[in-house]
């Protein structure tokens, strides 16, 4: 594709010309359409003032966007000349994309002059803002796109459905994408008819800018007005300004390109938008330009291909130069990139098979990289300073806090979801490309139910969702799972929300490169690049592919970004020289990032060639076929294993029986290859296009409905049993490239075994929660790191010496000795098996060689059974009557009396000697698994476990529940690891012990066990002490150390959980949902009944935390310094919390948006009476007495009685 | 030649022209002659395998020897069909080949060697030409080849494996060592799919081929099944073993519980009469023999194979709903084990009650081959009274003492999360009380055997005393306890049910001795018996899981003294007289010693205690207390290796048992091989449809 896009083939030409010459024409379509214009301008106008066209523009601002959008799109209607049209719409994108491969050039020839290289100051925020906004409207664009596309390539025709299709699809669901890469395909078509390289980067363009206007439509159907003129703006500074400029022409003069007008002549508004950045840069910096451009006859579009991209050239000249401009530049890639992205997952849902929708992807994922790593801090820098400009005073005070480092992840939610106006809403879309990644991890729930509640913020967020979940598998498979819960409660309103649609492009696995698309794509690129010269188009789009290739785009972005963009910049105008790029004069935070680029641009290009071609072969599917064979051959021991000789490669996915169901089938990382690459540093890449997400989707399944079926089971016993059984089935399919998602972002890690003995069915009346000890080993990368060969139960240990003497002895007696022989190697196998004259070629059939071979080291343990036997033969059982087990017992021979009495006393002091753990009980199992220490727990599973000797294995753990809803649960986290974080923040020794969620579905997901904890249930149940009593049994002396620091741990824990439990209301306090671990501290678990719901809503537990006087008593009484040093926590707590009761409180009441969750049933009231809970009103005096009122009410509470002993008498829980 | 003995000519008109073909070719002349495309024709031609067979049953062995090029050249043509591209001409060539090979060897019958060979394929070819073919059937095998070529490649392999009675001696079985295809046939096993349609036949044909000469040569079999670690595969052999003998458990168990949907074991006893209805007792029968190979399978894995011990506690099939046809595993085999087509299912047998089925489907557990392993025992020991079900418990009892001696196994049988149900029947007997009508609880595995051991001691106690069973019996229970006592292990078992079968075997014994001490070595059986009451003696601190189980034992053996005392008098009788025992009649007198002393030391407390109390019979809390309170001066002989046993070994105690085992196997499997389903039209056309 790249080569076509380098042969410039008059076809080629003819598209980018007319986008050249709409390009020119388009200010003057300004005039001729004022209203147009006006909406052109108003973008710019809006950021300056500008000419009267500006001013109209402004008026629009002033009205709702959508007011605009509406009115454009009536305006548009009558606007677009219909019939000038399908071909102009393709040509509009070619133009895009020869604008985008071509602009730079064609500005330096054209518009160099028109855009004084001297940015004007005031201007650069405008471009760097248009950048910013770019991305956010590819995002929305995603939807829009493939329709878009659809008709640049079908034509006309197909225009005014699209449109429709777009409110329909509004959504960015995957379908789109499916729908983007046929169309891409048919775009394609016409641009095939040219030269496919042109068609590629074109169409790569045209998706963009297409997709870019959609968006825009869409935009401003769905959004409010305001977005109108930022997308105005961005449009005009997103494309080059050759495309710009082109685009305005159409627009403008409907004779011209009426096509793209026809097309976007609803989006009139839109049209200008598909202006990239560069475009912004010129229409910002110079109006005067654009008008000029315009003002030029639109048959200079013909030439245009060639002009624009000079202009572009040009442009991008001026933009180095300019200090400022280097950000620019580098946004206006961004920008690029980011508009890209969306068309990536376009194409790459479509499973990339137009050339063009992989080499979209490409260029998507060298934007994405772009967008996310350099571009994005400056552009939201940028964006920033637009808003300033554009927003009023108090917005700008916005700004400002935006542009501090207060600004931080939760005061990005919480604005994006209390900020309606558009542009704040896209600016912070933007800026969320820089907040570091966990915290987005931290806030997925928020952003999710955004998500799915609010569809205006869905398109802001959408871009940065897809971004993550390009990234990290992990994530977007959180994503997916959270997506699901979260749209399960709204599903009804539509049919297919764009939750849900979001979460099927996600597990439709098209969230990286199609390896389907790049291999055709590959192939297409060889030829080209045998052929042709490399363009810049070409390279971009080679760079793409081989970083996609690997696995998603956004994985690789690290390493891409550096190699991609220098030759991009580099390319064709690598006139300009790299180190002409200073950082960015914004003094952007993240300049770092941008700095890189320059830096790097001169060597990348001769890189990229070979780079691509690599990958081009790797991905021809022979090659892998052959690189199996090859593997499976050279390491036959192990590969047999995985893909058995029988030829069953057929995919088991999802079936335990199989052995394989959790195996994609990917052997990337487990050939000898990939261990050779990865030894050597080279990062392995999955160029074999399996599902990269099924296998763990896989295992997580499983697990749930390992679940399900024992809720089925009568009674515990059989429940037990069960799982014991379903476990063991699932460990036939086990080690395999799957993880614990709960565990897997802190230490990535493979699953391989999960020894089912360990996995306890939990107490719970209907449901069946239980918990696994799973066995991981830790890995670098989860998704590179080659999966834990199987291995079977090691019985090294268990061979007797005298198998060991006698086996070599015997060796030389016959035949049959090769069999005892420790040892065995290949050759004593084959000495052994020639000497039997009875079978001599025996050695010669593959299977056995092959077993002998990769079995080499199971003999040794497997050998002396055999041996034995055979050992018998020769010397009979001279040994025999010594079994193993009599060396053991050698002591017992000395002895030659023992007295009754002494074997009585001591059968009754070993059994009755007190035990750690609790009895096994088969009617609460989980007790004593839960309270053996998980130290000994581990040592224990490790020793019996054939992977325990591995330096990296680990045990986890996970309790698994179906049946139960856990957004709340992971709500109470948020909110606990927030309470955490501000008190230790804010110095307050006070402790915390949130526990991780894994939310699968509405009614399943994961828990975190907390290990070392007993309840306090437990606790009085089995010691039958009262709590003074048990700490004192556990710690020592009262003024032992350790019980001091227990009790210190006691009451910090307790203070927390006391405030934590007034603030947001938790209830059901009764002893079974509070734990104690080893160390004093208090655990309050189970989050099922908080802020305005609470058991059975009867009034039960009135009092605001739950604070016995057996707890009291811990902490030494009432009148103890340690319940003093308790109270002053409190107060503190408090006090620190109050001052952060935002963060709370956003948290909060954004999940609290169309969500059915339980605690949210009060409505309306609960954030404003959670809000009341951090009494903001009143003094600290004040404060400290209404605690103390707490805390008496608390001590002294009725109703905590009268729940112990509710919940004492209904569930026998102490 | 053959055609000579026919009849007329009109008849000959009649004959299908495959056996016309037949004819042509047996008479001795070069078929070609006639016609230059015979061989192309033969293998259009659906073969009619008895016709064939016919014609070589008829010929004498000099005539056979008269068509030995004939014959060498049918053999090279069907070989070289199976390389051709029509599945159809592929099967009738296997076809051909297998009617050939079985007639051959049939006509052979006592006469081996290289004259089989010889006729069949020709000295010179033989090598060259049986890699090929063998070759071809690992292709076939493995390749993705239709389902019947499969099978009836499988089918081709077990008539080259049964061509003979004694394995052993069937020469063409050195080239299948040769050219080894157990990679190709156990990879069947590896997935639910192939297993189910080819897996019984797989197994059969593994087990067999490991009998192969197993102890005279290195045989690749044996070798590669005793390698196999690949989990999935030996899960998949397991589980045609354990689907074969669930679905007989599943028989038995809807059998017998027809009369009454009411309880499970009330219903037992209620067939006390039916049980014994000899026709009923032949079906039975019958079932249990078509087990056989499946349990010699068994055998050969647990025996060979140390990884396999993992497959024995896998669960089968927990996907699949819990109705009991599919908890037992039966939805990787449609059919009954195909192996046995020629078992006759009893109408009765094959279709459980509605309301059975429900009532089942509650108490339905995952199962597993130990699981369902341990049930069959329970069934198949019922019977053993005949030599053949007597071999049947023998078998099943090898396998137990395997598994009981694994140290790994061990740890799987007592593992306390390792719990499980496992359903166990026992005869009803007259002088038993049905046992208590409740669902055991799910325990660790050692339980259930300890079960199945005591059941089988307390229902065998007969004058015919199947000495040998109770031997292998009892030293199974010894190894459990051996493992105990090492690793401290304190299963949670009612060990009184043991000391109390213990005890009344020993009782039996005594009583009988007249009558048994002619016929049997009964002193080494009581010599386990007491070896086993001093571990308890001994070492109970090691593996009693309560102080009270050890007061109890004392009680056992209080209560009972008098039977140790008989055996006492008895094995001083025997020791004091030369005679063929008296070394182990002087053994069991020494171990006699502890619960002589016992008895010794505790009779006069207890003798006192009553006098102080005024109390002729103690009740058991009282026995209990005296005992608890005089333990002091008692002490205890220890006895040297207690905790040691004989390691099981096939040779050369039981080479002859199974060199049997296998030849009724191999006759019975001959019998068996089916081939019906190929000589159907309708499986030919499918098959052409399927290229």
């Amino acid at each position: 594709m790249e080569a076509h896009h380098s042969f410039p083939s008059p076809r080629l030409r003819r598209p980018p010309p007319h986008m050249s010459a709409s390009a020119p024409p388009a200010p003057p379509s300004a005039c001729p359409l004022p209203e147009e214009f006006a909406t052109v301008h108003g973008g710019t106008s809006g950021r300056r003032p500008l000419p009267p066209h500006a001013s109209t523009g402004r008026k629009h601002r002033a009205n709702h966007q959508r007011n605009l959008s509406l009115d454009f799109r009536s305006m548009g209607i009558v606007l677009p000349p219909l019939p000038s049209i399908p071909y102009s719409g393709s040509h509009q994108r070619n133009r895009s994309l020869d604008s985008v491969l071509q602009k730079i050039p064609e500005v330096e020839g054209s518009d160099t002059p028109q855009n004084p290289p001297t940015t004007n100051p005031p201007l650069k925020p405008s471009l760097s803002f248009t950048f910013s906004d770019a991305p956010s409207f590819k995002l929305r664009n995603d939807p829009c796109r493939p329709r878009a596309l659809a008709t640049a390539a079908t034509g006309h025709p197909v225009v005014v459905k699209r449109e429709k299709d777009r409110y329909d699809q509004a959504s960015l669901g995957s379908d789109d994408s499916g729908i983007c890469s046929s169309e891409g395909d048919n775009t394609r078509e016409p641009s095939t008819e040219r030269a496919h390289s042109a068609d590629c980067l074109d169409a790569a363009g045209l998706i963009s800018d297409c997709e870019i206007k959609s968006d825009y439509s869409e935009t401003l159907e769905s959004e409010g007005n305001m977005e109108e003129p930022e997308v105005d703006t961005v449009s005009e500074g997103g494309d080059p300004g050759d495309q710009t400029l082109v685009e305005d022409g159409d627009d403008v003069s409907p004779s011209d390109t009426t096509v793209t007008e026809s097309i976007d002549s609803p989006l009139d508004p839109s049209v200008t938008d598909p202006h990239s950045p560069l475009t912004d840069f010129i229409g910002t910096q110079e109006k005067s330009e654009v008008h000029e451009c315009s003002s030029e006859p639109n048959e200079l579009g013909e030439e245009r291909s060639e002009e624009t991209s000079t202009k572009d050239m040009k442009l991008c000249d001026e933009i180095c130069k300019s200090g400022s401009s280097d950000s620019a530049g580098s946004l206006t890639l961004g920008t690029k990139s980011v508009t890209n992205p969306s068309a990536e997952n376009g194409s790459n849902g479509a499973s990339g098979v137009s050339l063009s929708g992989s080499e979209k992807v490409g260029v998507s994922g060298v934007e994405g990289t772009l967008s996310s790593s350099g571009s994005s801090m400056a552009a939201s820098t940028c964006c920033v300073n637009f808003l300033k400009t554009k927003l009023d005073e108090k917005q700008s005070l916005l700004l400002r806090l935006f542009e501090s480092k207060m600004f931080d992840m939760s005061m990005a939610v919480s604005y994006l979801y209390k900020c309606k106006e558009p542009g704040v809403q896209q600016y912070i879309g933007n800026r969320l490309f820089s907040m570091p990644t966990s915290e987005s991890h931290f806030f997925l729930p928020q952003l999710v139910n955004m998500y799915v509640q609010t569809y205006e913020v869905a398109e802001v967020l959408h871009p940065y969702m897809v971004h993550l979940c390009r990234h990290d598998i992990t994530f977007s498979l959180q994503c997916a799972w959270l997506l699901d819960a979260f749209s399960a409660d709204s599903s009804h309103h539509r049919k297919k929300s764009h939750g849900t649609k979001l979460k099927n492009l996600i597990l439709s696995d098209e969230l990286r490169p199609k390896q389907e698309g790049i291999l055709g794509l590959s192939g297409e690129m060889r030829l080209h690049c045998a052929g042709g010269r490399p363009t810049l188009c070409t390279r971009i789009k080679e760079h793409p592919s081989p970083g996609s290739n690997p696995g998603s785009p956004v994985t690789e972005l690290p390493p891409p970004f550096s190699s991609r963009t220098p030759s991009i910049l580099s390319s064709p105008s690598s006139a300009f020289p790299p180190p002409n790029l200073p950082t960015p004069a914004t003094g952007l935070p993240s300049s770092s990032n941008v700095p890189s680029l320059p830096s790097v641009l001169p060597f990348p290009i001769t890189i990229m060639p070979s780079h691509t071609r690599k990958s081009h072969q790797r991905s021809r599917s022979d090659a892998t076929v052959a690189l199996q064979a090859q593997s499976s051959v050279t390491s036959s021991g192990r590969v047999h294993k995985r893909t058995p000789s029988s030829g069953s490669i057929k995919n088991c996915l999802g079936d335990l029986t199989s052995g394989r169901s959790f195996d994609n089938g990917c052997c990337c990382f487990d050939s000898e290859e990939a261990r050779c690459n990865s030894l050597r540093g080279k990062t392995v890449e999955c160029n074999c296009g399996a599902p990269r997400l099924a296998p763990e989707l896989e295992f997580v399944r499983a697990l749930i409905s390992i679940g399900k079926r024992l809720g089925a089971q009568p009674t515990k016993e059989a429940k037990t049993s069960r799982l014991l059984a379903e476990l063991s089935v699932l460990n036939l399919n086990l080690p395999a490239r799957v993880y614990l998602p709960l565990c897997a972002t802190d230490s990535p890690h493979h699953v391989v075994r999960i020894p089912p003995q360990a996995a306890v069915v939990l107490n719970s009346k209907d449901k069946a929660p239980y918990i696994i000890y799973v066995e991981v080993l830790e890995v670098e990368d989860l998704n590179t790191a080659p999966v834990q060969i199987k291995l079977a139960h090691s019985l090294r240990h268990t061979r007797s010496e005298e198998n060991l003497l006698n086996s070599p002895a015997s060796t030389s007696s016959s035949q049959l000795d090769l069999t005892a022989t420790p040892t065995t190697t290949t050759t004593a196998t084959t000495s052994g098996l020639g000497s039997t004259s009875s079978i001599p070629s025996s050695l010669s059939s593959p299977h056995l060689t092959s077993g002998y071979v990769d079995e080499s080291d199971c003999w040794s343990h497997e050998d002396d059974e055999i041996s034995q036997q055979y050992c018998r033969l020769k010397k009979p059982r001279d040994r025999d009557t010594i079994s193993m087990m009599s060396l053991d017992s050698c002591d017992s021979r000395e002895l030659t009396a023992r007295g009754a009495a002494d074997i009585r006393r001591r059968l009754s002091e070993t059994v009755n000697a007190p035990k750690t753990g609790f009895k096994r009980d088969p009617e609460d199992p989980s007790a004593a698994a839960l309270k053996e220490p998980w130290e000994e727990k581990v040592d224990r599973i490790r020793e019996t476990s054939p992977y325990g000797h591995l330096v990296s294995w680990r045990l986890q753990s996970v309790i698994v529940k179906c049946g139960d809803d856990l957004r709340q649960e992971l709500l109470a986290y948020q909110l606990l690891c927030m309470f955490q974080k501000i008190w230790s923040e804010e110095k307050v020794s006070l402790w915390l012990r949130p526990y991780k969620i894994l939310v699968i579905s509405d009614d399943s997901g994961m828990i975190e066990p907390i290990v070392n904890t007993c309840s306090l249930h437990q606790i009085k149940k089995n010691s039958k002490m009262t709590m003074l009593e048990y700490f004192l049994k556990e710690f020592g002396d009262k003024n032992s150390e350790e019980f001091l620091t227990a009790q210190k741990n006691f009451v910090e824990s307790c203070a927390a959980y006391c405030l934590v439990c007034y603030i947001i209301q938790v209830k059901d306090r009764h002893n079974g949902n509070i734990l104690l671990d080893n160390e004093g501290h208090i655990i309050h678990i189970d989050f099922g009944f908080m802020l305005s719901s609470s058991p059975r809503n009867l009034g039960f537990e009135a009092s605001p935390f739950k604070l016995t006087p057996e707890l009291v008593e811990v902490m030494g009484g009432e009148n103890s310094d340690m319940f003093a040093y308790f109270k002053i926590l409190l107060l503190q707590g408090l006090m620190a919390a109050r001052k952060h009761n935002e963060k709370i409180l956003s948290l909060v009441e954004i999940m609290s948006s169309g969500s059915k969750l339980a605690c949210f049933r009060a409505g309306a009231s609960v954030v404003p009476a959670l809000r009341s809970r951090f009494h903001i009103s009143m003094t600290d005096e004040q404060l400290q007495i209404h605690l103390d009122s707490l805390v008496y009410n608390a001590i002294n509470s009725l109703t905590t009685k009268l729940y112990d002993g509710f919940q004492y008498f209904s569930n026998g829980i102490l | 030649m053959g055609s000579k003995l026919k009849p007329g000519g009109v008849r000959r008109h009649l004959k299908e022209k495959v056996v016309q073909m037949y004819e042509d070719l047996f008479h001795g002349t070069d078929p070609c002659v006639n016609n230059a495309r015979f061989w192309d024709d033969l293998f259009l031609l659906k073969p009619k395998m008895s016709a064939m067979e016919g014609e070589i049953s008829r010929c004498s062995s000099e005539q056979l020897v008269g068509l030995k090029e004939n014959i060498n050249t049918l053999f090279a043509k069907c070989v070289q069909t199976l390389a051709h591209q029509h599945n159809i001409r592929v099967v009738n060539a296997l076809l051909t080949l297998c009617s050939l090979v079985r007639a051959l060897y049939r006509k052979m019958q006592g006469d081996y060697g290289f004259d089989f060979i010889n006729i069949l394929i020709g000295f010179d070819a033989a090598e060259e030409q049986m890699q090929l073919l063998l070759n071809h059937c690992s292709n076939f095998l493995t390749g993705e080849y239709c389902d019947s070529l499969k099978s009836l490649s499988l089918k081709f392999l077990l008539v080259l494996a049964t061509g003979t009675d004694n394995i052993s001696q069937n020469t063409v079985l050195e080239y299948l060592t040769i050219n080894c295809n157990f990679d190709a046939v156990i990879q069947l096993l590896s997935h639910s799919s192939t297993r189910g349609q080819h897996g019984p036949e797989a197994v059969l044909y593994l087990m067999l081929m490991v009998n192969y000469r197993k102890h005279e040569m290195t045989n690749p079999y044996t070798v590669n099944i005793s390698l196999l670690d690949d989990e999935l595969l030996l899960n998949g052999y397991g589980q045609v073993i354990t689907a074969s003998l669930a679905d007989f458990n599943h028989k038995y168990s809807s059998h017998f519980m027809e009369p009454q949907g009411s309880g499970w074991f009330a219903s037992l006893t209620s067939m006390v009469g039916s049980m014994f209805l000899s026709e009923e007792m032949a079906t039975r029968n019958e079932h249990i023999k078509a087990n056989d190979s499946f349990l010699l399978a068994l055998y050969e894995a647990v025996h060979l194979n140390r990884n396999f011990i993992t497959a024995l506690t896998t669960a089968t099939d927990p996907s699949t709903p819990p109705s009991p046809a599919n908890t037992l595993d039966r939805s990787a085999t449609p059919p009954p084990p195909a192996t046995t087509p020629d078992t006759p299912q009893t109408p009765s047998s094959t279709q459980a009650p509605p309301q059975v089925s429900v009532e089942m489907e509650a108490s339905v557990q995952p199962t597993n081959l130990l699981v369902t392993f341990l049930e069959y025992c329970s069934i198949v020991m019922q019977d053993t009274k005949t030599e053949e079900s007597l071999n049947n418990v023998k078998l099943c009892f090898i396998i137990v003492t395997c598994i009981s001696e694994d140290q790994y196994c061990n740890l799987l049988l007592h593992d306390a999360n390792l719990v499980f149900t496992v359903p166990l029947h026992r005869l009803p007997m007259r002088h038993r009380k049905p046992p208590p009508d409740r669902t055991p609880h799910a325990r660790p595995l050692a339980c259930a055997v300890l079960d199945v051991m005591v059941e089988f001691m307390m229902s065998h106690m007969m004058k015919k005393l199947p000495v040998e069973l109770f031997v292998q019996s009892v030293s199974i229970i010894h190894r459990l306890l051996c493992y105990q006592k090492r690793n401290s292990v304190r299963l949670p078992y009612n060990w009184k049910e043991l000391w109390a079968a213990l005890i009344a075997l020993a009782k039996f014994l005594v009583t009988n001795e007249a009558y048994l001490a002619k016929k049997m070595n009964i002193f080494q059986l009581a010599h386990q018996i007491m070896n086993i009451f001093n571990l308890f003696i001994t070492y109970g601190d090691t593996f009693l899981s309560t102080p009270s189980s050890y007061d109890e034992l004392y009680y056992e053996i209080m209560r009972m003294h008098q039977v140790f005392e008989n055996l006492y008098s008895m094995s001083l009788r025997y020791a004091r007289t030369d005679g063929d025992y008296k070394e182990s009649a002087q053994r069991l007198t020494n171990s006699l010693g502890n619960v002589r002393s016992i008895i010794n030391h505790f009779t006069p407390k207890l003798d006192k205690w009553s006098q102080e109390h005024g109390i002729s019979t103690l009740t058991e809390e009282q026995v209990l207390e005296v005992v608890r309170n005089n333990y002091d001066s008692l002490t205890l002989k220890l006895h040297d290796s207690l905790d040691q046993y004989e390691k099981y070994s096939e040779r050369p105690n039981h080479s002859t048992f199974f060199a049997n085992m296998v030849r009724s196997i191999l006759s019975d499997t001959r019998q068996s091989i089916d081939f019906t389903a190929f000589e159907n039209l309708s499986i030919l056309q499918e098959l052409g449809n399927s290229t």
